[in-house]
């Protein structure tokens, strides 16, 4: 880590009012989408990424960043006041967050959530600043055979932790894979699957497709609620003191936040696992590693300290494989390489030579963003909850004109609104058929590596280069086979006990 | 199970086509290819989904077999029926995108926005006073919208006939 980088990448957010003034907004806004229910981090950053087109890189990064970091500790205040998880990051946290609120004491959960919220944080920020200097001068030394076994594993790791259903998991992932074909080939630039059009010589845009993915089929969803019974009540009657808890509770926790901490950043790391998954490894194991785990469910704060660290120390260790290889870890993180492509930040190997100030302002808009978030979400918890109770229909709605200007925004081409369009009626039919979407965005994103690096192998053929000599590659691939193998078996446990279950159902009646 | 049958059909129709316009994708012929060309890669996609496709269609037909209740076509009908404002809004998002060029993004996102706020309400809470609700917040943000993308951060987005 040269030292002058690192000091010029914190003067370009410090010496800056505009970016600390973003910051603290984008932290605001986006603990909001996280604490509403069906808004989500990931619709934050989809709304304001047009947003963030005419500001600097850095401006518009610590934007994006502090979405991120609002939106994903955004979820604990649902989670606790309406037993509701905001975001499917804090499902873990009603586990314990709402049995707290129910026995009056809604304060010190969200006291605890926060705080926790922000020790995960800080140490996913810390993993982030040593292991991605390190991961990069080892990716430096990646060549074809590297980047074609990273995809690989990326994708069968998605693939195999998606979902419970290996079959629709395959399918949405190389359902993504060929749209990603779309365009121009990669070597020889032969037209694709274009049907004349111009428009699709250059692909599907990312973003629309992340848009018509994730923010158009919001709205379809919150469709198919309208005739059905709705009843949301809404705890208003919320004191914060302090923190909300004691120093002694607060070290009392101390190797429960720890053990949290890298099991998020862990999860983080892995590509398409996701803060949901974080969160509930992480309960699961301060449970069965808790002197009263009995207790775990009535409403203590190791629960809620489980969930909200690991979930939070996830953003850092997320971020780690999209800067340094390019690969982002979920759809969250697929925008901010949205975000990062805006900005012409090319990640990879050599994003520290060549983009080294902006990714250490990152870094400590990083930083300010888990400050930010620490003081708004408790000093300004009840902005938080009179927003739970702004309906969804109003908001909505408004939410798509956003997306709109999103799409039309990045290539003044009205065919990415109907991009949009097309992928969100594409989105609601694979919600229907129970495919799931995030090995989709993996397949958009990794099929052009591959296949890029897939012929580059192919032309090597000839050289008496094999996967055997090149080891990464070699134990890259074997964890994607191991990953499917692993996901196979596991499918058909699953779908042997539901069969013993039915046949018991059947001869009970 | 009938959405394994119907998601494996489309599939196996979608992989078909793609897998039939992949032949009319232009190859570059030399011997530094060995043998990998703009075709390959595609082509082993659209494999994977056909196979993909058909082992669920046949999952979805021996589900169908060991399934004892039927679904009748009337429950079908009303299923689809309840959720009719699920079409409404594509119907209004692609209305919103066919028209937003030549009428202009303020007037279609004030039509836009006040009628997806009331497809989304909930039956039970349709009154004169969401509707005012509606129609105030399309106003004000479709305009103050278009005015901050505009102007301030140089998004240009279509005038239409307000030009």
């Amino acid at each position: 880590m040269d030292p002058s980088i690192l000091i010029q990448g914190a003067m370009s957010v410090f010496s800056d009012p505009l970016t600390l003034g973003f910051i603290i907004l984008g932290v605001f806004v986006g603990i909001i989408f996280g604490a509403v229910p069906g808004l989500t981090a990931t619709l934050a950053l989809i709304m304001f990424l047009p947003v963030t087109y005419t500001m600097t890189p850095v401006q518009g990064l610590s934007t994006l960043i502090a979405l991120y970091v609002g939106g994903i500790s955004g979820g604990l205040v649902a989670a606790i006041l309406l037993n509701i998880p905001g975001t499917p990051s804090s499902i873990a946290t009603t586990f314990d967050g709402a049995p707290m609120a129910a026995k009056g004491q809604a304060g010190k959960a969200l006291g605890v959530g926060v705080v926790f919220s922000f020790v995960g944080t800080i140490f996913g920020l810390i993993m982030l600043v040593t292991i991605s200097p390190l991961l990069a001068s080892v990716a430096i030394k990646f060549g074809a055979f590297e980047y074609c076994a990273v995809a690989v594993c990326a994708l069968a790791l998605v693939i195999s932790l998606a979902g419970r259903d290996l079959v629709k998991g395959l399918m949405g992932a190389f359902f993504g894979l060929m749209v990603a074909t779309v365009g121009l080939s990669p070597v020889d630039s032969m037209k694709r699957f274009t049907f004349g059009m111009s428009e699709l010589t250059s692909g599907f845009a990312l973003l629309t497709i992340l848009i018509g993915l994730f923010a158009i089929t919001e709205v379809a969803k919150a469709a198919e609620e309208v005739r059905q019974k709705q009843d949301m009540r809404v705890e208003t009657n919320v004191h914060i003191k302090g923190f909300g808890f004691t120093l002694k509770e607060f070290f009392g926790q101390k190797f429960n936040a720890l053990r949290s901490s890298i099991i998020g950043c862990i999860i983080g790391i892995l590509p398409g696992i996701g803060g949901a998954i974080s969160g509930m490894l992480s309960y699961t194991a301060a449970k069965n590693q808790s002197k009263y785990p009995e207790k775990f469910g009535t409403g203590i704060m190791d629960g809620i300290v489980a969930s909200e660290t690991a979930n939070n120390a996830g953003i850092g260790g997320a971020l780690i494989p999209l800067l340094t290889l390019g690969i982002p870890g979920d759809a969250v993180t697929a925008i901010l390489l949205g975000g990062l492509m805006v900005h012409n930040i090319a990640p990879g190997p050599l994003i520290f030579e060549k983009s080294g100030v902006v990714i250490y302002g990152l870094f400590v808009a990083l930083f300010l963003s888990a400050i930010a978030m620490l003081f708004i979400e408790l000093f300004g918890i009840r902005v938080f909850i009179r927003v739970l109770t702004v309906p969804k229909y109003f908001l909505l709605p408004i939410i798509m004109v956003l997306c709109a200007i999103g799409a039309f925004g990045n290539s003044n081409r009205i065919f990415d609104v109907y991009s949009i369009m097309g992928f969100g009626l594409v989105g609601y039919g694979m919600i229907k058929a129970k495919i799931p979407t995030v090995p989709v965005i993996m397949g958009i994103i990794l099929g052009p590596i591959f296949e890029m690096n897939f012929r580059r192998v192919a032309q090597l053929q000839g050289s008496g280069e094999t996967l055997l000599s090149h080891p990464i590659a070699a134990v890259l691939t074997a964890v994607a086979v191991a990953a499917l193998i692993f996901s196979f078996i596991m499918n058909r446990r699953e779908a042997k006990k539901l069969a013993a279950q039915e046949a018991q159902n059947g001869a009970a009646k | 199970m009938r959405s394994d049958l119907i998601t494996g059909l489309i599939g196996a129709l979608f992989s078909g086509f793609y897998l039939y316009e992949t032949t009319t994708v232009k190859v570059f012929g030399g011997s530094a290819t060995a043998g990998v060309n703009a075709q390959t890669v595609p082509k082993l996609w659209g494999g994977c989904l056909l196979a993909l496709s058909v082992i669920l269609i046949v999952r979805g037909l021996l589900k169908m077999r060991k399934e004892t209740g039927k679904t009748s076509l009337r429950d079908m009908v009303q299923s689809i029926r309840n959720r009719r404002e699920v079409a409404y809004t594509f119907i209004l998002l692609i209305l919103y995108a066919a028209l937003m060029k030549p009428v202009g993004f303020i007037i279609t996102s004030i039509v836009y926005v006040y009628l997806q706020i009331w497809v989304l309400t909930p039956i039970t809470k349709r009154n004169g006073k969401v509707r005012k609700i509606a129609a105030g917040l399309a106003v004000f943000f479709s305009i103050s919208l278009y005015f901050l993308f505009t102007r301030y951060l140089m998004v240009m987005l279509p005038p239409g006939i307000l030009k």
